[in-house]
């Protein structure tokens, strides 16, 4: 050391210094994560759009030109122009207010659907994993039932029955799409338990739901969080498809699946309102499936340390 | 620290231990009346090839069988009390960690990815020695540097990919450690360890059985390490218990045709190749076990008898049952 010092000049250069920042710059799991996140193209640009719609969905009172609620007759079915950018819909309300607001509404269900259907499967593909035997089965089972089930039927037929709105609509996609988490969940599960660690841990004497809870869950997270993004565009388009056979939000809330349903009534002559809806729809779903698969591909640990 | 008990006192007494694995090809004998009593403050290495049931008698002591084996028959006593016949809860907040500890085989993966070195260690400091934060982290860096792991301040914050495997394996030793038990299990915890490592491990281990009266079941098929470690050894094949003795004798005079051969098949590394003995055939499968004494179709002593009748662990005279074999001819072999 004490030759380097002298050989780079002893002013410039603390050594002991630079020792502390070097250690301080290791990197953590999360910067190796964000590092592979970064190769991936399009799920920055996925993630980019999200931004964006997040920005705007939080922001609609601000940004949106018009009320959405607002009608106006005599200038109904408009054509995109200078006053309303995209055109206004058949009552007159300008469709880039509509959309925005309802960016609000898809986010809000799309997040809530997969909170519930996310709890469900996630506690259920836990329980499944590590309890095993007939407890496994059994739930395994219901799995294999609830896929087996149409989510559009069950959807309406439940919506219907607890009287329509925007909660029951909630309620049936998150109560039929839980199937995915817990699938996963079990399977990761089912791969921890051979893990050394998990033997340790009962070897020192933790209990069953300190395991479950310190080493189960935090090792399942980055699968989870994987599917949540990938569950998210499917449970806005189930949404949006039961809206758009009138159950869930009802009129005139601005949501998508309403906006594509009055839109394709005149598409013949007037296509700019289901078109524009319709990709405002195709964008957030895409978005959300590039971030996931670059998320998958970035926390997957069997292709860690290779590119 | 045990109280009540003397250095060389029964600490585990393991009586007619008897384990079936159910699989879908039959079932597994794996362990044949296990015989083995481990004294307090000793070094007791039990030995054998790979599949003889080290690790499954290991994993009984701790009721971490998995969920296919049947126990047959038999007795763990620790401390006099029957392991085999505590409940869950009780093995769970009395046995495991607080009495008896265990180092697993692969360090690789004997480390919880999420959290830090440190995290993990601190997780058995808080549950057996201290549950305040502050003093916990202290303890955790003491338990770290004990076992010679360099700038512990840097290993705690470490997630365990960052760590080589003999780091990790440390860590791993340390958070068993910490636990603070009476006796501890270590499954074959040098075999993933560099030999330069491998040695400055057992000088630990050797220094905290001095130190604090630990007692230590040692797991190996390394018989170098054991004649370094080991005051006592026990040699298992197939599922039963083929001899016990104090290290000196084992290696001296062993007296079953078995550890004769494991003893002379070890390669120095003066041995010429074709100098070192081998134990003819191989390990037999323990669904379709052999009759009478399972070592009989490999062994150039055996006679009728010993495809018919099971030996039983007899004392070797003069040696005041210390060391104990089980072989119908065992005065015979030369």
């Amino acid at each position: 050391m004490e030759e380097d010092q002298s050989y780079f000049g002893t002013e410039d250069i603390d050594i002991e210094q630079e020792i502390q920042d070097l250690k301080k710059k290791k990197t953590s799991q999360m910067e190796l994560v964000w590092l592979r996140f970064k190769r991936n193209k399009l799920a920055l640009i996925g993630t980019a759009i999200l931004f964006l719609l997040i920005f705007v969905a939080i922001f609609a009172p601000i940004l949106a030109p018009y009320d959405p609620l607002e009608t106006n007759v005599a200038r109904r079915r408009e054509d995109p122009s200078r006053d309303h950018w995209l055109g206004t819909d058949q009552l007159g309300r300008d469709l880039l207010s509509r959309l925005m607001y309802g960016a609000r509404i898809a986010l809000f269900i799309g997040l809530i659907i997969v909170g519930v259907s996310g709890g469900i499967g996630v506690t259920l593909g836990l329980l499944a994993g590590t309890i095993g035997g007939w407890v496994d089965e059994v739930i395994m089972r219901v799995v294999d039932a609830f896929m087996s089930f149409p989510v559009l039927i069950f959807g309406i037929a439940f919506a219907v029955s607890f009287g329509g709105g925007l909660y029951p609509v909630i309620m049936a996609v998150g109560l039929i799409t839980w199937t995915q988490f817990a699938r996963v969940t079990r399977g990761d599960v089912l791969a921890i338990k051979q893990e050394q660690y998990i033997e340790g841990a009962r070897a020192i004497g933790e209990s069953r739901f300190s395991i479950i809870t310190r080493y189960f869950l935090p090792n399942v997270l980055p699968s989870i969080i994987v599917v949540a993004t990938i569950q998210m565009p499917s449970a806005i388009l189930y949404s949006a498809a039961l809206n758009f056979l009138g159950v869930g939000v009802e009129p005139p809330t601005p949501s998508w699946g309403e906006m594509v349903n009055a839109g394709s009534r005149f598409m013949q002559f007037r296509p700019n309102m289901v078109t524009v809806t319709g990709l405002a729809i195709v964008v957030t779903v895409l978005a959300f499936n590039f971030m996931g698969d670059g998320l998958r591909d970035a926390l997957d640990p069997v292709r860690r340390g290779g590119r | 620290m045990v109280e009540g008990l003397k250095l060389g006192e029964p600490l585990m007494v393991i009586e007619d231990l008897k384990i079936d694995f159910l699989t879908e090809e039959g079932t597994v004998k794996a362990l044949d009346s296990i015989n083995l009593t481990v004294r307090k403050g000793e070094i007791h290495g039990l030995i054998g090839e790979t599949g003889c049931g080290k690790s499954v008698t290991s994993l009984t002591t701790l009721g971490l069988l998995d969920d296919n084996a049947r126990i047959q028959g038999g007795h763990i006593y620790y401390r006099e009390k029957d392991l085999l016949k505590m409940k869950e809860k009780k093995l769970r907040r009395h046995i495991r960690g607080n009495e008896i500890s265990m180092i697993f085989q692969n360090p690789v993966s004997s480390l919880n990815p999420v959290y830090t070195a440190g995290e993990q260690v601190r997780e058995s400091v808080v549950l057996y020695q201290d549950k305040n934060k502050k003093r916990a982290r202290q303890i955790v860096l003491d338990e770290l540097d004990r076992v010679k792991l360099p700038d512990p301040e840097d290993v705690y914050e470490k997630y365990p990919h960052e760590l080589s495997g003999g780091m990790k394996q440390r860590v791993m030793i340390a958070m068993m450690l910490a636990c603070n038990s009476n006796l501890l299990i270590a499954d074959e915890p040098t075999t993933a360890l560099d030999v330069s490592i491998q040695a400055q491990f057992i000088k630990v281990l050797k220094v905290l059985q001095e130190k604090n009266d630990l007692t230590i079941l040692y797991i190996t098929h390394d018989m170098a390490v054991v004649s370094e470690i080991c005051d006592r050894v026990t040699v298992m094949y197939a599922g039963q218990i083929v001899e016990t003795a104090d290290v000196h004798d084992l290696f001296k005079d062993p007296k079953h045709p078995y550890t004769r051969g494991l003893i002379h098949s070890v390669p120095g590394v003066k041995t010429a190749i074709e100098d070192f003995e081998t134990i003819p055939g191989t390990v037999p499968r323990l669904i379709n076990p052999p009759s009478g004494c399972r070592f009989h179709p490999r062994c150039e002593y055996a006679k009728k008898k010993c495809s018919k009748v099971k030996p039983t662990l007899e004392g070797v005279p003069g040696k005041n049952d210390k060391h104990v074999v089980s072989c119908h001819f065992w005065e015979e072999v030369e």
